[in-house]
Parts: structure tokens; C-alpha cells; sequence
């Protein structure tokens, strides 16, 4: 199962759930083999109603219960490795961000991002960063605890938006991040 | 501080991956609870929104166009991968002689989008590109 932005699921007020979802980790496009461990494809799609019928940025959270493929024909998790979920913590903290913005290499390489993420504004509880990651940056994971030598950490938000000034804004974890999680942890 | 890098160690990547936007589709949702709704991923063919075409974008930046097709004898359509069309517009330039018709385009904020933030989603999109001449039988090529 994946945690991903919520507008990567379903495009939100009045629009429709994505169509043709896969996951490609460690897609490269430099690489002879693009997709080193084959992909997953999405079997059920789960987003926050708020995103859906609202766009309510404050929920642009969305998560992909993927069939088994790869490799080895097995989970993700057993493919790649997993993060831990971090929730109701602050809104500021150590962040990784991976991602594919397409104005850097033209989204054909994973780029990451990192610094303090720091409190978005006093009208919500995001949290911001100015990564300047573009279009296809979008639900790439902005992981706290971040081990650069086994790949792992704890996902605390994931990217939203970016506005013209190059600040990226992600959600605020909370426990209905964890309920959502939960939810789709049933969806298989 | 803040830098950007080449990761050296590949993390499980929960990426947004590029989605065309469906422009239609019928889902029966169920497994609803109180704060989420979820639904059988669907596969269905989609077809790219098109980019406004307009002279005041803001940031402009090039993009290469990858594939073309006619709509009619004097409008291209080239696919680009972009924001959303609601953030995001196109200036395609074109050069014309009478072997081959060359096409660059630039893509930038529209002025409304400049100040606001954007879904950083990647999206196929597809660029009108209107022509002095009839097509015929010239090339299109990459202006450069």
C-alpha cells in the first residue's frame, strides 16, 4: 500500500478518481533497465471526502492498494521496503523529500530535497518548504528520520502543492491520516 | 540548509505517479467511512486536456514537445507533459519553410496561478498549434 497526495487519486471538487495508476519504484529513465523492479499496479484508490468533494488542501492525501507484481510477484513492501506513518506531531521538522519534478531532468530521475520544513500559516496546519518542486513532484513523501543508508524513515506529510515562488506545502498528519491508513490497510 | 540532490540511496518511493486526468469515467464507490471514501482503481482510456494558449504567461520555460498529430489542415496538436491546465498555459512558436514546419513550446503560469499555489501533478496535455499554411506534405521538426 502506498501514501500518496490526494489529487493523485482523484482529481477532487467534481472531478474523477485517476485512471491507469502504477507504481514504478526507482523509475530512472537514464538507466538501461527504467523500471529495476517492474511495477505495481493500482487495485483500489482511497482519498479523504474532503479532498474529493472540497479540494480542501488540508486533505490532499490519497492512498493506492496496489496488486502484487514486481520482480518476485510479491507486496511493495516485500519488493522495496516500507516507511513507518509519523502523525500528530508539529507541523515543523527534518524533512527528506523524494520526488520527480519534470523541470529537472524532465521527471525522468528521482530527485530529494531537504531542510526544516516550518509551519505553513496560522490559517491551517501544513507545513512548507521551499524545495521548488514542480509538476510531478506531486505525493512524493516528505519523510522525517530519514536513514540514508538503509533508505527508511517516517512519513509525515506528502507533496501538494508549489506556488510561484517556489514554496512547497504538504499536509498535516493527524489521526485521521492514520484512520485513512488504517482504511486502506482493509482495502485488499 | 537547503540543497537538492541525485539520491544515493533509493528510498521506497510513494511517488505520484503521471496520470492522465480521465475525462470521464463511471466508478462505483463503496468502502466509505466517516473521512474516506474508496474505490476499484479504474482502468479506462483518457484522453490529455489542452493548455490555454496565451501571450501573458509568467516563468516561461521550454518544453519538449513529444509526439504531434493534424486536427486539420492548418492546427497541430503536440502532447507536453505539464501542471494543470487550470494553473499552467502554452506559447507554442512556430517556424515555417517549405520543407518543414519546426515547433517550440514554452510553457508558463498563467497570471491568475502566479500568486497561489498549484497541485504539483505532472500531467499529458496537448498544445494547439496553428499554422500559416496548409500542412501539405513538409515535415514537422523540433525548432531549436
Amino acid at each position: 500500500m502506498l501514501i500518496t497526495a490526494g489529487h493523485c487519486v482523484h482529481s477532487g471538487q467534481g472531478g474523477t478518481w485517476q485512471s491507469n495508476l502504477v507504481f514504478v519504484p526507482r523509475y530512472n529513465a537514464f538507466n538501461a533497465d527504467h523500471d529495476l523492479v517492474v511495477r505495481f499496479q493500482a487495485y483500489w484508490l482511497r482519498t479523504f471526502n474532503e479532498w474529493m468533494n472540497d479540494s480542501n488542501l488540508n486533505r490532499d492525501v490519497g492512498w493506492v492498494t496496489t496488486f502484487s507484481g514486481g520482480d518476485w510477484g510479491t507486496t511493495v513492501v516485500n519488493t522495496v521496503g516500507g516507511h513507518g506513518l509519523a502523525y500528530n506531531g508539529g507541523t515543523e521538522f527534518d524533512v527528506s523529500i523524494f520526488g520527480y519534478p519534470s523541470k529537472f531532468d524532465g521527471g525522468n530521475k528521482m530527485w530529494a530535497c531537504w531542510g526544516v520544513a516550518t509551519d505553513s500559516s496560522i490559517w491551517d496546519d501544513r507545513s512548507q518548504i521551499g524545495c521548488n518542486f514542480g509538476g510531478g513532484s506531486s505525493g512524493g513523501p516528505w519523510i522525517w528520520n530519514y536513514n540514508n543508508d538503509n533508505g527508511l524513515g517516517w512519513v509525515r506529510s506528502v507533496m501538494s502543492t508549489v506556488d510561484g515562488g517556489g514554496v512547497n506545502r504538504g499536509p498535516y498528519f493527524d489521526t485521521a491520516v492514520l484512520d485513512g491508513t488504517n482504511a486502506a490497510d482493509g482495502d485488499w | 540548509m537547503l540543497t537538492r540532490r541525485s539520491p544515493r540511496s533509493a528510498a521506497l518511493l510513494l511517488v505520484g505517479v503521471v496520470v492522465a486526468l480521465s475525462a470521464c469515467g463511471s466508478t462505483a464507490e463503496s468502502g466509505s467511512d466517516d473521512d474516506t471514501t474508496g474505490t476499484q482503481a479504474p482502468n479506462a482510456s483518457s484522453s490529455p486536456g489542452a493548455l490555454p494558449v496565451r501571450d501573458d504567461l509568467v516563468n516561461l520555460q521550454v518544453v519538449p514537445w513529444r509526439t504531434w498529430r493534424a486536427v486539420d489542415n492548418r492546427t497541430l496538436e503536440v502532447i507536453v507533459t505539464a501542471g494543470p491546465t487550470d494553473c499552467y498555459g502554452a506559447e507554442p512558436e512556430v517556424v515555417e519553410s517549405e520543407a518543414a514546419v519546426r515547433v517550440r513550446v514554452r510553457v508558463g503560469l498563467q497570471p491568475h496561478a502566479a500568486g497561489k499555489e498549484c497541485p504539483a501533478i505532472a500531467l499529458e496535455s496537448v498544445v494547439p498549434v496553428r499554422l500559416a499554411a496548409p500542412l501539405g506534405t513538409r515535415k514537422v521538426e523540433h525548432l531549436t
